[in-house]
């Protein structure tokens, strides 16, 4: 079975429609959203709508908790100064736009989905706004993983993708002082970077189509007009700097510095 | 104004002299020299004559420096003078001031004026006729290699042209476009992303931008950039750190390049710098640390 696997659109319509069709034309069975629908791009309304459409999985990012919930009281959505002041600006704009009933959707979204042997994140099982880094300590991806109780754990957030093994073995526990070893097998954590705002380097779409019989995950990396996007950005009076950055696909500071860093706020 | 040549000789006598005179004689010619530096942006007019004061600062002789496009922002003179705590330096409209000084001087001196790109060739010339009485003043270019085969307007003002081994090319059509800056401390993550936007053309096409930034530890750093030579420059500058309110020192930012879009240039560097309340937590976090 094929299982596509979107995350963090961002209100990038144009983005989400050409993603579909892409996946349209693969074969797939069944399509999992890691979330982050809203946020930064033009169409939150739209995106929304859309998604709630398809009818499929759907986990709660960190701008769908966000725009629901209120601004994250911990700094570690925003991780400079300059990031924050922007980020606020969005998300007011982002809530002005959003129908009461978008919002309840985005706000009712689980934290995780879980498909046999497979796990579905926005930022880790931890809290949508904690970051797993490509390059984030062995010992505490693997703990990430055996969290979510599942083999292969899907994430994003962090818009840029990644497919990392991590090598099994045993880990020793303390319990009320007493050494416990348990084993810990083999895990696979899977990013599967941004459709409406990559930061991968170029500006184009990416999903993972994954194949349940092989294990194979396969990136796809999608072209589509990003220009129709960043003229409805300053069209819609946000920050002409999201224009540019969705332009560049470049990888800006806009996030946690300590990639071990927890949210306070977790996941409840 | 007494040449140095003569003022130094009286008293002397017999073979002896004349060796004096002909070292006096042929050093005399040259120990005044104003040197006016034109040439691209981002071409290290600046970095030339820093080269020169360092050549000439174990000597003794008294030296200044004058950028008559300065403006409020007088980046490169702070810089300077920081690094040669001798170094004389005068604002634009302190030109009665510098001729004076040259006036006052009685031995050797050495002067560098800087025309900015953005300069008229001819903006320093009344300057140079009240300084010719009493020096000798020449005009150097700094140009590409590049260039050497085109006509610039460098090539009929220079008395001399200094050929550099670098790439920038670009002279007409570009905009200045600078603040100062003092007062304001910068969040040094928001900085960093700030200046890679900058680079990158985010705000315009920038060939040149540098400035000096606060930071909330009380360091101030110099940032500097040119398009034809990436990556940028991060200098600390040695200078007091400041700890108890807003820094009461020049800061400040200059760019030069085309399509500079001003109002999101101003908006990001707003956004970039801390409030009252954010400043003073961060100086509680960086106490001053004990003698
Ligand atoms: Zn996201
Ligand atoms: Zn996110």
């Amino acid at each position: 079975m094929n299982i596509a696997v979107i995350s963090c659109i961002h209100g990038n319509y144009e983005a989400l429609i050409t993603v579909l069709q892409d996946i349209d034309a693969h074969q797939v069975d069944q399509i999992v959203c890691l979330g982050d629908l809203v946020g930064y791009g033009p169409y939150p309304h739209g995106v929304v709508e859309l998604i709630q459409s398809l009818e499929i999985p759907v986990v709660q990012g960190c701008w769908d908790e966000d725009v629901t919930h209120g601004l994250n009281a911990c700094e570690c959505s925003y991780p400079s100064l300059l990031a924050e002041r922007r980020g606020r600006l969005a998300h007011e704009w982002t809530v002005q736009q959003l129908h009461p009933e978008s919002l309840d959707y985005l706000a009712g979204l689980p934290k995780i989905y879980r498909q046999k042997n497979l796990g579905f994140v926005h930022g880790s099982p931890y809290s949508q706004h904690e970051y797993l880094l490509p390059d984030l300590d062995g010992l505490l991806a693997l703990e990430r993983a055996i969290a979510a109780d599942v083999e292969v754990l899907f994430c994003g957030h962090t818009h840029v993708p990644y497919d990392r093994t991590l090598s099994g073995g045993t880990l020793t526990v303390r319990v009320n002082g007493v050494p416990q070893t348990i084993p810990a097998p083999a895990k696979r954590i899977i990013n599967v970077g941004s459709v409406g705002e990559p930061r991968h380097g170029r500006p184009h779409a990416t999903y993972v189509i994954y194949d349940t019989d092989s294990g194979v995950a396969t990136l796809r990396e999608v072209p589509y007009d990003y220009r129709r996007t960043c003229a409805a950005i300053i069209e819609q009076g946000l920050p002409t700097i999201f224009a540019w950055r969705l332009a560049q696909g470049l990888e800006f500071a806009e996030r946690a510095e300590d990639a071990s860093h927890l949210c306070s706020r977790g996941v409840g | 104004m007494v040449p140095p040549a003569r003022s130094l000789l009286t008293g002397r006598g017999g073979c002896g002299n004349l060796i004096i005179i002909l070292i006096f004689f042929c050093v005399g010619l040259d120990v005044m020299t104003v040197t006016v530096v034109g040439g691209l942006s981002g071409v290290g007019k600046t970095h030339w004559v820093r080269q020169q004061i360092q050549q000439h600062q174990g000597q003794g002789d008294p030296m200044f420096y004058f950028a008559p496009g300065e403006g409020q922002l007088p980046l490169d003179r702070t810089l300077l003078q920081l690094e040669f705590s001798d170094l004389a330096g005068f604002t634009p409209d302190q030109e009665a001031d510098l001729i004076r000084w040259v006036d006052a001087q009685r031995g050797p001196f050495w002067g560098w004026i800087e025309l900015g790109v953005h300069m008229d060739l001819d903006s320093g010339a009344f300057l140079l006729t009240a300084l010719r009485e009493c020096a000798d003043c020449r005009h150097v270019a700094l140009l590409p290699e590049s260039l050497g085969n085109l006509s610039t307007p460098w090539h009929l003002w220079a008395d001399e042209v200094v050929w550099l081994p670098t790439a920038v090319t670009q002279w007409e059509g570009l905009r200045l476009w600078r603040s100062p800056l003092s007062g304001q401390v910068f969040e040094p993550r928001s900085l960093e992303t700030f200046w890679q936007e900058l680079t990158l053309g985010a705000y315009g096409s920038v060939i040149r931008g540098k400035g000096l930034f606060e930071l909330p530890d009380g360091h101030c750093f110099y940032l500097d950039f040119c398009a034809s030579s990436p990556p940028s420059l991060y200098l600390p500058v040695r200078q007091g750190r400041w700890h108890h309110g807003r820094p009461q020192r020049f800061s400040g930012i200059e760019l030069v390049g085309t399509d500079l879009q001003r109002p999101e240039l101003i908006q990001a560097i707003t956004d970039c710098c801390l409030t009252d309340e954010q400043l003073a937590y961060h100086q509680q976090r960086f106490p001053v640390p004990n003698p």
